[in-house]
């Protein structure tokens, strides 16, 4: 202990401080980035290695998924889903056409939705079949989007210098999920290469009564622009003549009631 | 380019270091202070290029007034009064017609005209309320002869010198020019360099993890007043009275380290603001150099306290008011403003009866009236704030978490049970609390003054060191504005 104190306590020159807490930082940072980023690769980012302990991804990144997914239209043509965590498991097989889900990578408001389509290429935007989207009850309160002004690179260099700005504590979180899932044998559910997520068991909320009170019972809130991106999505597919299919969740009556106090 | 940005920290500030120690280096004194003003004018431009013209002519402009003001004989036709009235004329003109035509016009339009005038949509130039007050001392200074001869890249560089251009602290020429001067400040100081980055990775900690933690709940309390309950109320304004101490202390803190990178020492601006037990000395706590700006430039020119006690209260007040003013075009800043001049009016006749407090009770009050007044100061509508503030004191539904509800036979009617801070959080409101409760800690905690006075050269204040700058890192991807930079 008077050990561990006398060194705690040992003095150094301030030359000695700067390189120690700069070269001690960075390679720690760097450490972290490439084991969790490039190594581990939760958001299958990278793609450069196939380890035990990165086989199945289970993470979904709003940053990044969703432009890896749209890389895939400069291949083949495309459905798009898009929506909330009720539209997560459409996949290509219930579609009956080859499907990218973005709905958990882009979170289904309009305002999101419209940014993010305006960003892709021509090349893209000719790729998509049909595009799929739940509009859901509560998905209209967003004001800005993180998808205003944002592109992904497709250069290896660049992506890495874009994933070290875009480097997040959640993303170590992730990488260490994916470890330990990938080790434990984790069978609940998985990130498909295509944005669907894939659950191996039935999944089915137990506490209906409450989750419907907690969703339904608080006075939802909305913001002009969302509706206002709307409809500027609308006129969007219709320009770029992209079939656009709305859709919404059946609802029980006595829930439904429930809306007239909340709005 | 924000000081929070990877841009900055991992590019700009480094290169231009570099660069600036080079050039000393090679005894190119003139070349390395072209180099910084060169450098500070880029990391300006960096927001926004069309900004770059208002802040050059305003700097040559005011570097000819001062001239004029500062030359020892009198052979202009005009007298010196006159020239230093012209000077902070065109200086406050220029700030008001960016920060409050649009204001104006909208009052014009509600209270006067039956016609709606259009508004300009005027995009306020980055810092362009820091650098006004900053030259308008100067002029002043000037004016009394105070000031020296300098060249113009001396001025350039002391009007822009990147650490404070943005948002302060609001630098006097006579702390700043004899610095620049300074040989042995040519020369790189790995005592400045290990202090500047210490009192740096703080003020990063405190931007990215802390302040800009409790902007996510303040926003959204903010955003939906009309439905918030009383707890949730409180939470709202808590978090933003959190926010904004850390968030501009937190830019302080890095315009401070950054500048001693470069052997400059900035003045502080805050000196644990929330600790204060009366209004007063809040205010010579919280944005130092701008309270000592109003003092010196508008207090005492307006005649201070030495025309009696009401004319002493009416000045304080205008000060106050004048200061809302400054922060933002809306009334309600003025309103802000108004209360804090109220207050300080009233803390002024308090103390003049003798009248004392118990000092847990004055922070109490002090720091709730504090925390009630921000509301005023981030609302963005007047009945926004009213909702917050009828929510807090008013409520008309008090919701408390689930397990509570065991407790209550038959609640009250205002009273519902779970989800208690559904619309600023999902995570069941446990983080809010929690983190109000570190935030109380944190503000009674030694503040950054107090720690750069400390030996930061032993093994723990480098761990202390490597633990701030990494967990900022893994938290700075979001790279959020700083409050001040909207002033």
């Amino acid at each position: 202990m008077k050990k561990c104190f006398y060194i705690m306590n040992f003095n150094m020159t301030y030359k000695g401080y700067v390189k120690l807490v700069l070269i001690t930082s960075v390679s720690i940072y760097a450490t972290l980035f490439i084991l969790a980023k490039i190594i581990i690769d939760p958001y299958n980012e990278f793609n450069l290695l196939k380890l035990p302990i990165n086989k199945i991804k289970y993470s979904i990144s709003t940053k990044v998924t969703p432009y890896l997914l749209s890389n895939k239209l400069l291949q083949d043509k495309y459905n798009l889903v898009f929506g909330t965590s009720r539209s997560s498991l459409i996949d290509s097989a219930l579609l009956n056409t080859n499907t990218l889900n973005l709905s958990s990578g882009v979170y289904g408001n309009p305002t999101d939705i419209y940014h993010f389509l305006s960003n892709l290429s021509k090349q893209k935007l000719d790729n998509i079949n049909t595009i799929y989207y739940l509009v859901d009850y509560h998905v209209f309160n967003t004001k800005q989007s993180y998808y205003e002004n944002f592109s992904y690179p497709n250069t290896l260099f660049l992506r890495i210098i874009s994933s070290l700005k875009t480097f997040h504590v959640n993303d170590i979180e992730s990488a260490y999920l994916t470890v330990k899932y990938n080790l434990k044998n984790y069978k609940n559910y998985k990130i498909s290469e295509y944005g669907n997520i894939i659950h191996d068991k039935l999944y089915l909320p137990t506490k209906k009564k409450n989750f419907v009170n907690f969703v339904y019972t608080e006075p939802l809130t909305f913001s002009t622009k969302s509706f206002h991106d709307l409809k500027r999505l609308n006129e969007f597919c219709m320009k770029h003549q992209i079939p656009i299919i709305y859709f919404n969740l059946p609802i029980y009556s006595k829930y439904l009631k429930t809306f007239d106090i909340c709005i | 380019m924000l000081f929070n940005g990877y841009g900055f920290i991992f590019t700009f500030l480094p290169i231009t270091f570099f660069i600036y120690f080079y050039l000393n280096h090679k005894r190119l004194t003139e070349a390395s202070k072209g180099f910084l003003v060169f450098s500070s004018l880029f990391f300006y431009s960096w927001w926004n290029i069309t900004y770059l013209p208002i802040i050059l002519s305003s700097m040559l402009f005011n570097y000819i007034v001062g001239n004029s003001l500062n030359s020892g004989h009198n052979n202009h036709r005009l007298s010196k009064k006159s020239i230093l009235t012209f000077g902070i004329v065109s200086n406050i003109a220029l700030l008001c017609y960016f920060k409050y035509t649009d204001f104006m016009i909208d009052n014009l339009n509600y209270w006067i005209f039956t016609k709606d005038m259009p508004n300009l949509n005027l995009a306020l130039p980055l810092a362009i309320s820091f650098f006004t007050f900053q030259q308008i001392s100067y002029l002043v200074d000037s004016y009394r002869q105070e000031t020296k001869e300098y060249d113009f890249l001396n001025y350039a560089l002391f009007v822009t010198f990147f650490p404070q251009l943005i948002a302060g602290p609001i630098v006097h020429h006579k702390e700043m020019m004899p610095q620049f001067s300074k040989i042995r400040n040519k020369v790189k100081n790995y005592k400045n360099i290990a202090m500047g980055l210490f009192i740096f990775f703080i003020g990063l900690f405190k931007k990215v993890v802390i302040a800009d933690t409790f902007a996510q709940w303040a926003t959204a309390g903010f955003d939906k007043p009309e439905v918030l309950t009383f707890f949730e109320a409180w939470a709202t304004s808590l978090t933003y009275t959190f926010q904004l101490y850390f968030d501009f202390s937190g830019y302080t803190d890095m315009a401070i380290g950054a500048a001693l990178l470069f052997n400059i020492r900035l003045p502080i601006n805050f000196n644990s603001p929330y600790k204060a037990t009366d209004i007063q000395d809040f205010w010579r706590r919280w944005h130092m150099t701008l309270s000592r700006f109003m003092r010196d430039y508008i207090y005492i020119p307006l005649g201070g306290n030495k025309n009696g006690n009401t004319s002493a209260c009416i000045n304080v007040f205008s000060v106050a008011l004048i200061s809302g003013l400054w922060h933002g075009a809306g009334w309600t800043f003025v309103i802000w403003g108004a209360m804090h001049g109220t207050a300080l009016v009233v803390h002024r006749v308090w103390k003049q009866l003798g009248f004392t407090m118990n000092s847990i009770l004055a922070w109490f009050i002090t720091f709730n009236f504090i925390n009630i007044t921000w509301i005023f100061f981030r609302a963005k509508e007047w009945d926004d704030a009213l909702l917050i503030l009828s929510n807090m004191f008013a409520p008309t539904s008090i919701r408390l978490p689930k397990f509570t509800d065991k407790y209550f036979d038959a609640p009250p009617e205002i009273f519902a049970f779970g989800g208690w801070m559904n619309h600023i959080t999902y995570d069941g409101g446990k983080m809010v609390v929690f983190s109000i409760c570190i935030g109380l800690c944190l503000i009674f905690r030694n503040n950054t003054n107090d720690l750069s006075t400390k030996n930061i050269r032993s093994l723990k204040y480098v761990f202390f060191s490597i633990i701030l700058l990494l967990i900022s890192l893994g938290y700075m991807s979001n790279e959020e504005v700083f409050l001040y930079y909207e002033f």
